[in-house]
C-alpha cells in the first residue's frame, strides 16, 4: 500500500506545478499595483524612490519567469511568500485560520451525515412510499436553497427572533462547551443542510443499486435478519459513491466556506480568501490556491485509500 | 420499546436547546450585590483589520482601533476644527512655516507590557520627531511618506515637550496632516518590538487581545490623565452588514458602524437604538474622461449633463421608509460641510442643469444627428459609450444604469458597465475608460486632489487640467486666513463645475447605529477618540 500511496502523491507533483504556473501568470496579468497594495497609500500617491525600495524588495523588478521560478523554489520550502495587504506570512496567515475552518467543517459534515445517512437508508428501504417523497423533497429543497439565504434565514429566527443564538462570531472549546457549541450551530447547520442534500440522494440511489444486487438476495435467501442485511452487507457498499462525495465537499471546505463564514462572521480560510481577493492581496491568493489545490489531491489520495478497506475487491485489483 | 426511544430523543433535543438557550444571553449583572459592574463597549464593524502598525494603516478597520491605542498631535472633528489631543497648544509664526507644539506633560506610554514594564516614561518632543521622520523614511513603507516629505522641511525638539516643523513652504494643511500621524514610541523601533502583535502607545485605551478576524479588545489605560468612561473597548469584526443590523437589534453590539441602506428602516423603529448621520458628506460623481474624442468640448460635456436629470436619480437612490436623509444633490466636489462646501447657489449658477432639449439643442449645433435608431451620429460614428463603475457599490451600479437609460432616451447610446473594482482603479488611473463613476475625496485636501493638476499623484478627474484652477487652488493651500482660502477653492470649483469636468451627484451621508445607552457619543466616527477632554464615551 504504501508503494501506491507515495507513487500518487508523487503523481500529485506534475498536477501542482502545472497549478502553480496557471495561478501565477493569471495574478500576474491581473489588472492592480502591487506597489500600491503594498504601501497601501492613499489616492496612489508614490513617489518614485518609493516605488523603486519595494520592487527591490519584493522582486517586483524582476522579469516573470525568474519570479515565477523563485516562487516555486520558495514554495518548495513550504514559503508561499508574504502577504501585500498585511505584511503577513502566508503559510502561517492561512494555517492561524485553519482550525476555525476544520472546526465547522467537521461540525456540518456530522451534522449532514446525522441528517442524510437515516434519511437516505429510509428512502431507500421504503421506496416510492411517502418516507421516499418526503427524502427526496427534503433533498431538493436542500439543494435549492441558497447557502446565504438559508444563513440569513437562520439567523433572523434562532438569533433574532427566538434569541436561543448568537448572530455571528466564534467561541473556542476553552471558553466553554456551551458557548463553543452556541456559536457553532448557526453556521454549521447552515452549511450542513445543501452537504445532507446531496448525500442523501447519492445515499438513497446507491442503496437502492445494492438493494437489487445478488448477494444482498443471498443474504436475506440465507435467513439474515434484515438489519444484519441492510447494516453488514448493503450499507458498507453503499457507501463507495458517498465517500467520493464527501470526500469532495471536505476538499472545497478546506478551502473555507466562502459564504458561510462570511455572513457568520466566521475567522476561518473562507474569509481570508475573500478578502484576499477583495484586497488583490495575490501572494495570499495564491498561497490559498495552492494549499486548496494540495488538499483535493491528497483528500482524493485518503479516499482511494479508503475504498480499499470498504472493498477488498478494490484492495485486490489494485495488488493486481 | 419505539415509543421510548422517541421519547428519549425529544428530551435530548429539548435538553439541548434549554442548555443553549440558557447561555444564550449575556449574564446580567445581579442587582444590588454591590459588585462594580464592567462598563463594555462593543463596535460592530465590517472592515478586517489589515494592519496594527501605526505608520502603515490607511483602512477604517485600522484606525477606529489604532486611534483609541495611539494618540496624534491634534484631532480633526466633523466642522473641520481641530482640538488638541497629544499637543497642548500649537502655533504657527507670521513666516507661516514655522509651526511649534507644546506637548501635555502628563501623557505616559502605555505600562504593563514586556516593552516598558511598569516604569511610566513619558511621551516626548523626541518621540514625535522620530515618528515623523520614521513616516519620511522611504525605506519603512509609510502610507503617508509623501504627504509629509513633500512639505516638511525640518523637524527640531526645543526642549521635552516642545516641538518646531519648519515647512518647505506655507502650507496650511499641516495641522490636516499632523492630524492623521499616530505615534508610536521609538524604544518599540530599537528593542525590535513587534506592534502589530503587541501595539503600545500612550492614549486612553490599551491594547488587550487580537483574536485575528473575530475581534480586538482593548483596556482602559488606569495611568492616563482623564478617567476612561469604558472600561473595555470591544471592536467586533463582522463583514456582511445585514448581519451587523442584526447583531444591532439583537444587542450584541452597541454600535454598528454602518447600517445599510436596507436596513435603515428597520433600525429606525427601534426604541433602543439612534441612527446618527456620519456629519460629513461623502462625494460620488460620474465623471468624463476629458481625453476622450467625444469628452473633449465643453459643450458637448456640458450638454450631455443637461440630458441627467440627476435630482431625480438621487431621489429614487435613497428613498426609504424611514424618511431619513441619506443624501444630498451635489453640484461642486466639495462636501457642504467643508470649507467653501456651502456655495451651492454659486455652483449650481455654474450647473448646466436639467434641459435635455437645449442638450440636444447644443449637441445638433456641434454637427451631431439623430440617425434611424434614434442615436446621435457624426462623420459614421455614432455618440457610444460605456459608464464604467466598479463592483463595490450597488448604489453606484445603480447610478450608472439610471444615467446610461436617461442618455440613451436622448439619443445617446450609453451602456452601464460593472467591472471589478481592481481593474477599475487601474482603468482610471491608465485612462481606459469613457465615463466612470467613483466617490471619496471629502477629506480636507480632498478637493485639491480632485480638481488640481498633479501627475504624481492618482488623478480622479482623468485628463482635466486648467492652469487657472491649478493656481487658485495653490494660492488657497498657501493662504492661511481661513476665509480668504474659502474664496479661493469656491472660485476654482466654479470654473470646475462650468468645465462639467464630472457631474458631481451626491453627498452621501453613512448612518451609524448606536444603542441609547451608549453615552457622549457625539459625532457618530470612532475615527475620534472615545475619550478626550471634551468627550467621554461610556455606557449606562
Amino acid at each position: 500500500m504504501w508503494t501506491y500511496v507515495i507513487r500518487r502523491t508523487l503523481q500529485a507533483i506534475p498536477t501542482l506545478l502545472v497549478i502553480s504556473f496557471l495561478v501565477f501568470s493569471l495574478l500576474y496579468i491581473t489588472p492592480g499595483d502591487p506597489v500600491e497594495l503594498i504601501l497601501g497609500t492613499e489616492d496612489r500617491k508614490i513617489t518614485p524612490e518609493q516605488r523603486a525600495i519595494v520592487e527591490a524588495e519584493w522582486g517586483l523588478d524582476k522579469p516573470f519567469f525568474e519570479r515565477y521560478v523563485n516562487f516555486l523554489a520558495r514554495a518548495i520550502r513550504g514559503d508561499l511568500g508574504t502577504s501585500y495587504a498585511t505584511g503577513q506570512d502566508v503559510f502561517d496567515s492561512v494555517m492561524q485560520r485553519m482550525p476555525a475552518t476544520l472546526k465547522l467543517m467537521a461540525a456540518s459534515m456530522v451534522l449532514s451525515l446525522l441528517i442524510s445517512l437515516p434519511l437516505g437508508i429510509l428512502a431507500a428501504i421504503k421506496h416510492n412510499s411517502i418516507w421516499d417523497s418526503i427524502a427526496t423533497a427534503l433533498a431538493t429543497v436542500g439543494i435549492s436553497l441558497p447557502r446565504f439565504w438559508f444563513g440569513l434565514v437562520l439567523i433572523i429566527t434562532f438569533s433574532l427572533k427566538l434569541g436561543w443564538l448568537p448572530s455571528m462570531g466564534s467561541a473556542n472549546l476553552d471558553q466553554g462547551l456551551g458557548p463553543f457549541l452556541k456559536f457553532l450551530i448557526l453556521p454549521a447547520a447552515s452549511l450542513a443542510l445543501s452537504m445532507a442534500a446531496v448525500q442523501t440522494r447519492m445515499i438513497r440511489s446507491s442503496m437502492l443499486d445494492v438493494l437489487g444486487q445478488d448477494y444482498v438476495r443471498y443474504a436475506r435467501s440465507k435467513g439474515l435478519k434484515e438489519r444484519a442485511v441492510l447494516y453488514g452487507h448493503a450499507l458498507k457498499n453503499a457507501m463507495i459513491p458517498v465517500i467520493t462525495t464527501i470526500g469532495g465537499e471536505i476538499g472545497g471546505l478546506l478551502g473555507g466556506a466562502v459564504v458561510t463564514e462570511q455572513i457568520f462572521s466566521w475567522p476561518g480560510v473562507g474569509r481570508l480568501t475573500v478578502n484576499s481577493i477583495t484586497k488583490r492581496d495575490y501572494p495570499m491568493i495564491q498561497g490559498i490556491t495552492l494549499l486548496l489545490c494540495f488538499s483535493y489531491l491528497m483528500i482524493n489520495l485518503i479516499v482511494d485509500i479508503l475504498y480499499g478497506f470498504i472493498d477488498p475487491r478494490i484492495r485486490l485489483s489494485k495488488k493486481d | 420499546m419505539r415509543k421510548s426511544k422517541l421519547i428519549s430523543l425529544l428530551a435530548l433535543v429539548l435538553a439541548v436547546f434549554t442548555f443553549l438557550s440558557a447561555c444564550s444571553k449575556p449574564a446580567t449583572d445581579p442587582q444590588g450585590n454591590g459588585e462594580p459592574v464592567e462598563k463594555v463597549l462593543t463596535i460592530g464593524t465590517y472592515m478586517n483589520i489589515t494592519t496594527l502598525l501605526p505608520w502603515k494603516s490607511t483602512t477604517d478597520g485600522d484606525y477606529y482601533v489604532l486611534n483609541q491605542i495611539y494618540h496624534k498631535l491634534i484631532e480633526m472633528d466633523n466642522n473641520s476644527v481641530f482640538h488638541p489631543i497629544l499637543a497642548e497648544e500649537w502655533s504657527c509664526a507670521e513666516d507661516g512655516k514655522t509651526w511649534t507644539f507644546k506637548l501635555r506633560d502628563n501623557i505616559y506610554w502605555h505600562t504593563g507590557n514586556d516593552l516598558f514594564g511598569d516604569e511610566k516614561v513619558q511621551v516626548t518632543a523626541e518621540d514625535v520627531k522620530y515618528c515623523l521622520e520614521f513616516n519620511m523614511n522611504p525605506d519603512n513603507g509609510a502610507s503617508r511618506y509623501s504627504d509629509l516629505v513633500g512639505t516638511i522641511d525640518q523637524i527640531n525638539v526645543i526642549d521635552p515637550l516642545t516641538l518646531q516643523v519648519v515647512t518647505k513652504d506655507i502650507d496650511v494643511l499641516l495641522e490636516y496632516k499632523m492630524s492623521q500621524i499616530l505615534i508610536f514610541p521609538k524604544k518599540a523601533i530599537d528593542t525590535g518590538w513587534d506592534l502589530n502583535a503587541y501595539p503600545v502607545g500612550s492614549n486612553a485605551y490599551k491594547f488587550l487581545k487580537h483574536e485575528i478576524d473575530t475581534e480586538v479588545v482593548l483596556v482602559k489605560n488606569e495611568d492616563y490623565y482623564i478617567e476612561p468612561g469604558l472600561d473595555k473597548v470591544v471592536f467586533k469584526i463582522i463583514p456582511d452588514a445585514n448581519v451587523c443590523a442584526i447583531a444591532l437589534q439583537n444587542q450584541e453590539i452597541d454600535i454598528a458602524v454602518t447600517i445599510s441602506t436596507e436596513d435603515i428602516a428597520n433600525i429606525a423603529g427601534l426604541d433602543y437604538v439612534d441612527l446618527r448621520s456620519s456629519g460629513i458628506g461623502s462625494t460620488r460623481w460620474i465623471g468624463f474622461n476629458v481625453t476622450h474624442e467625444l469628452f473633449q468640448d465643453v459643450d458637448v460635456r456640458r450638454a450631455l449633463t443637461m440630458m441627467i436629470d440627476m435630482d431625480s436619480a438621487v431621489e429614487a437612490l435613497f428613498k426609504n421608509d424611514a424618511g431619513i436623509t441619506l443624501a444630498v444633490r451635489g453640484y461642486a466636489p466639495i462636501p457642504l460641510e467643508r470649507p467653501a462646501g456651502d456655495q451651492v447657489e454659486r455652483y449650481k449658477a455654474q450647473y448646466p442643469g436639467y434641459n435635455p432639449e437645449e442638450g440636444k439643442r447644443i449637441l445638433e449645433s456641434k454637427g451631431w444627428k439623430l440617425n434611424s435608431n434614434g442615436i446621435y451620429e457624426k462623420n459614421g460614428k455614432t455618440f457610444s459609450f460605456n459608464i464604467q463603475v466598479g463592483n463595490n457599490d450597488p448604489l453606484r451600479e445603480n447610478l450608472a444604469v439610471i444615467v446610461a437609460t436617461q442618455l440613451k432616451a436622448n439619443g445617446i447610446d450609453a451602456t452601464a458597465q460593472t467591472v471589478e473594482w481592481g481593474k477599475h482603479l487601474t482603468d482610471l488611473t491608465t485612462g481606459n475608460f469613457d465615463m466612470y463613476i467613483v466617490g471619496g475625496y471629502s477629506s480636507l485636501d480632498g478637493p485639491m486632489k480632485i480638481m488640481h493638476t498633479d501627475p504624481l499623484s492618482f488623478s480622479p478627474n482623468p485628463g482635466y487640467s486648467n492652469p487657472q484652477v491649478d493656481a487658485l487652488l495653490e494660492q488657497a493651500w498657501r493662504t492661511v486666513d481661513g476665509d480668504e482660502r474659502a474664496e479661493l477653492l469656491a472660485q476654482a470649483a466654479e470654473i470646475f463645475v462650468h468645465d462639467a469636468v464630472f457631474i458631481t451627484a451626491y453627498f452621501q451621508y453613512f448612518q451609524t447605529g448606536v444603542n441609547v445607552r451608549v453615552t457622549d457619543f457625539d459625532q457618530p466616527s470612532v475615527y475620534l477618540n472615545l475619550c478626550a477632554p471634551w468627550r467621554n464615551v461610556s455606557v449606562k
